[in-house]
């Protein structure tokens, strides 16, 4: 069978009719009776209530009667329409030249986090052979968590030159029938479909460079020799007298900290997404000390620039060819940046990839990708593109 | 001081010794002098730094304005957004409220969505009773039973009343601080706009919304928004009470005009049942006047040949008007009849296709010598394509003489009448008219000549006599063809009667060939 690929939305109020609709709109697009595999992304308001979600979702099974399913929570959806603050959105792919594995561990707050990674690497691993498989999706659930571990537990199962592309996005998670919290879940492609990353964010040093002079995992403690926090309120003075206590609010968001790399115009970004009471800042992924960082600054050019260089690079990696699917996850910070504008970079990403691509997105809480220089990393504000094709 | 000695090895270290010492102190020359260098180094390498990090730290300060700079600009551009959203959420909202012609309805389409699309998660709308207190009508996020005690405490508070009342919204951005901590405590919201419900009958309400956090503080924009959204919703209560007066009235005058239609068709009902009697009763009367008419009428008829015997000249002449009225008083009669029997549906009309032009032919030569007598000229004009139509001739006959005898009655000598047969095609009928350069009638009498015994007051009318039925006969034949008859008349000038004749299925479509 070539491979079939339908996604279906609605924004119905009722969850078990919103994933009714998209499972049937998707299910109108396939034509197929059986799915191999089913994702699904939703916005919060369609998980408030677990009793109505796994109605919603065993409807949803009903009509797809999906081999694998897999699923999460996204603060909003991206699909080829344009964005929506709420919805169901629903992809189903059927195809003997695409293989699928689907895997999930819940609970993981409690468990040593590269262990936790590991594990989902070799489950995924597991469900085809090393010469098959050609990327991976990976999806967080928890915000706050020192998600490098994680990462070094992927690289270690699947191999740190393996195309990974995930995403932190805190809420309920769906495997097959069950919904999971706290969970790290992930999907797994192989056969003769290639599956490719890239990752960009657009952000601009802004200022003199510091160091970070303590840091502790994914918190920075110091910089400078000061509490972390002291870079905000130097930039920011006002602004941050009136923000509530361990919060940075929309300046963490929109000023975030670049750490940098290898490459020298290469930064690692990072949303701080609390602040401690000794004024430590809290990342997601580990800071290491002695790492020059810089504040950063953002504007809708370079960060559309950005999104134009990641899908331009899908398609370099995909010889020229258009994917035959794109997912998008793009950073809930390029969302504040870009306000009503956010289509802009969705269609910028339409154009270098063809406007009857399929896409399937979300906005996300961060990102795991590799960028040019970089192995693996937790990255923030940025917009990653897989293509499958 | 002692004197330095000195082993006799037979050598004089002297000079060695003062090679040494200027060597050493060369050396140390030397180091003084790099050291002199280095430090100067050092202070060209500090003055270096020192400027380089004076620029990092003019380039930071450069940076925090920029910064700053750039997020205002990022405010700005937050709150542009806000009001876009704003403007397009109000105005989904304000077409959903317009289309609601129930003032609860009105209230339920404030939900939740719009209501976070204008950038608040709680919202309270309010209408007023008759007792000046307040009634929730739509809540999100807020506690009913506390509502009710706030809304108590707010109709108590005078000042903001009467304030609402003169149209002030209030806002966290800027009520006076007391205002503020009052709504404040009232609703429990930090960031809120109070905005009036005003109609042309003055207070009707409130709309109340807000957000608890501080990242969702209000802005001049939200309460421009709040204000006109509460403006809507008022303007849409006042249409929904506007829309049940009118539908109230509406339904009374629809009962009203149910009622006397039910009257008329009552009043009508009895019209039609009084003229079937009059009908029967003229048919009956009718019948029982002919009967014993004939009667008088044959036995005057034979007095006047004076079979049975003769007769005075002066009783013959007698018997004579005796006879001419008994033969006016048969007329009368026989028309009475007709038109009862027309009007009761006891006549069917005789109905055959046939032209029209021959039995026109039959009444020139019928009316001749009235006509000479007036020295009267008749035109027949039948126009060449009219087609054969089915009509009872007998009757026809009789419209036509009608008409053409009340023409002669009315037209002066030396006058002209004129029939004029025209088929309409478009209309499928046949037009028959008959015009004189007569006398002409009156405007309020053209409505009534058809009316059975009116006879127009004027001096002919006076001197000749006439039963009044004749043009009332015409009216029931043509009708009973199906046809319609009226009357075109200006006094002084001439008269025309008009009377269609369908067609049927006996004339061809269009006109005549040739």
């Amino acid at each position: 069978m070539p491979t079939n690929i339908a996604i279906g939305f609605s924004s119905a109020n009722d969850p078990v009719t919103a994933f009714k609709e998209a499972a049937i709109m998707a299910k109108t697009q396939s034509g197929l009776p059986r799915h191999d595999l089913t994702l699904i992304a939703v916005t919060p308001t369609y998980t408030a209530a677990d009793a109505h979600t796994l109605t919603a979702l065993e409807n949803l099974r009903k009509i797809l009667n999906p081999e694998r399913l897999i699923g999460l929570t996204a603060p909003a959806l991206i699909r080829m329409e344009g964005i929506e603050n709420k919805g169901v959105l629903v992809l189903t792919i059927s195809s003997d030249e695409i293989h699928m594995g689907i895997a999930a561990q819940h609970s993981i707050s409690l468990l040593p986090l590269q262990d936790t990674g590991l594990k989902l690497a070799r489950e995924l691993a597991s469900r085809m052979s090393t010469s098959e498989r050609h990327g991976a999706l990976i999806f967080c659930d928890p915000l706050a968590l020192n998600h490098t571990q994680i990462v070094r537990g992927l690289q270690e199962g699947l191999g740190r030159a393996f195309n990974v592309a995930g995403v932190i996005s805190p809420g309920t998670m769906f495997l097959q029938d069950h919904l999971l919290s706290d969970a790290l879940g992930g999907l797994i492609f192989g056969g003769k479909t290639p599956f490719t990353c890239a990752i960009r964010h657009g952000w601009q040093p802004l200022g003199k460079p510091r160091i970070v002079t303590d840091s502790e995992s994914n918190l920075i403690r110091t910089i400078d020799d000061k509490p972390a926090i002291s870079i905000y309120r130097e930039y920011f003075p006002e602004d941050m007298a009136g923000l509530p206590a361990g919060q940075l609010g929309d300046i963490g968001l929109l000023y975030p900290l670049g750490l940098s790399t290898m490459h020298p115009k290469e930064y690692l970004i990072k949303n701080p997404s609390a602040i401690l009471p000794d004024g430590s800042l809290v990342c997601q992924g580990e800071i290491t000390r002695g790492t020059q960082v810089h504040l950063m600054i953002g504007d809708k050019d370079s960060c559309r620039r950005a999104a134009h260089d990641a899908a331009v690079e899908i398609r370099d990696k995909l010889h020229g060819r258009n994917p035959k699917l794109a997912f998008i996850f793009a950073s809930l910070a390029r969302r504040k940046l870009f306000g009503r504008s956010a289509g802009q970079e969705l269609n910028q990403i339409k154009e270098i990839l063809g406007l009857a691509c399929p896409v399937f997105g979300m906005y996300t809480y961060g990102e795991f990708g590799a960028a040019t220089s970089t192995d693996l990393q937790t990255h923030n504000a940025s917009i990653l593109i897989a293509g499958l094709g | 001081m002692h004197d330095i000695a000195y082993p006799a090895t037979g050598f004089d270290l002297t000079p060695i010794l003062a090679i040494v010492c200027l060597v050493l102190l060369t050396g140390l020359g030397i180091v003084l002098y790099m050291l002199i260098g280095k430090s100067e180094e050092l202070r060209e390498f500090k003055a270096t730094y020192d400027k380089i990090m004076g620029s990092f730290n003019e380039l930071d300060e450069q940076a925090k304005l920029i910064v700053k700079t750039d997020l205002e600009l990022n405010k700005a551009q937050e709150e542009l957004d806000r009001r876009l959203n704003g403007l397009n959420t109000l105005q989904n909202l304000a077409r959903n409220m317009r289309t609601s012609l129930d003032e609860n309805e009105a209230f339920q389409r404030i939900n939740p969505e719009l209501i976070a699309d204008l950038g608040f998660s709680r919202m309270l709308a309010v209408s007023s009773n008759d007792d000046a207190t307040f009634a929730s009508r739509a809540t999100i996020d807020l506690d009913p039973k506390k509502i009710e005690i706030a809304l108590g405490k707010l109709s108590a508070n005078a000042d903001l009343v009467n304030a609402l009342r003169n149209g002030m919204v209030f806002s966290s951005l800027s009520s006076s601080q007391k205002t503020r901590a009052f709504i404040v405590s009232l609703f429990e919201t930090e960031h809120f706009i109070l905005a009036p419900l005003l109609t042309q009958k003055g207070l009707t309400g409130f709309l109340f919304t807000g957000n608890r956090y501080n990242a969702s503080a209000i802005t001049e924009g939200d309460e421009e928004l709040i204000g006109i959204l509460a403006s809507q919703l008022a303007q849409t209560i006042e249409n929904t009470h506007l829309f049940e007066q009118v539908y109230r009235s509406s339904q009374m005058l629809e009962t009203k005009v149910s009622e006397r239609t039910k009257e008329l068709s009552h009043a009508l009902k009895d019209l039609e049942e009084i003229s079937k009697k009059k009908t029967e009763f003229i048919s009956a009367v009718s019948h029982e006047l002919r009967t014993p008419l004939t009667s008088i009428k044959g036995y005057a008829s034979l007095l006047i040949t004076g079979k049975i015997g003769a007769i005075p000249d002066s009783v013959k002449e007698r018997l004579m008007k005796i006879n001419t009225h008994s033969d006016n008083l048969v007329k009368l009669i026989n028309d009475l009849l007709d038109i009862a029997r027309i009007e009761s549906g006891r006549v069917e009309m005789k109905t055959a296709p046939q032209p029209i032009k021959p039995m026109l032919n039959n009444i020139n030569d019928l009316l001749t010598p009235q006509l000479s007598a007036k020295t009267l000229t008749l035109h027949v004009q039948v126009q060449a394509d009219a087609p054969d139509i089915e009509f009872d001739a007998s009757q026809i006959e009789r419209v036509f003489i009608n008409l053409i005898s009340n023409a002669i009655k009315f037209t002066p000598p030396h006058g002209t009448i004129t029939i004029n047969v025209i088929p309409q095609w478009d209309k499928k009928n046949l037009l028959c008219e008959v015009a004189d350069t007569g006398i002409g009638i009156r405007k309020d009498d053209v409505a009534r000549v058809f009316d059975e015994f009116y006879r127009v007051d004027n001096e002919i009318n006076m001197n000749v006599k006439g039963t009044g039925l004749g043009l009332a006969l015409a009216r029931n034949i043509v009708e009973a063809h199906g046809g319609k008859i009226w009357v075109t008349s200006e006094l002084g000038t001439g008269t025309m009667f008009h009377f269609t004749l369908p067609f049927k299925h006996t004339a061809k479509e269009g006109p005549r060939a040739g």
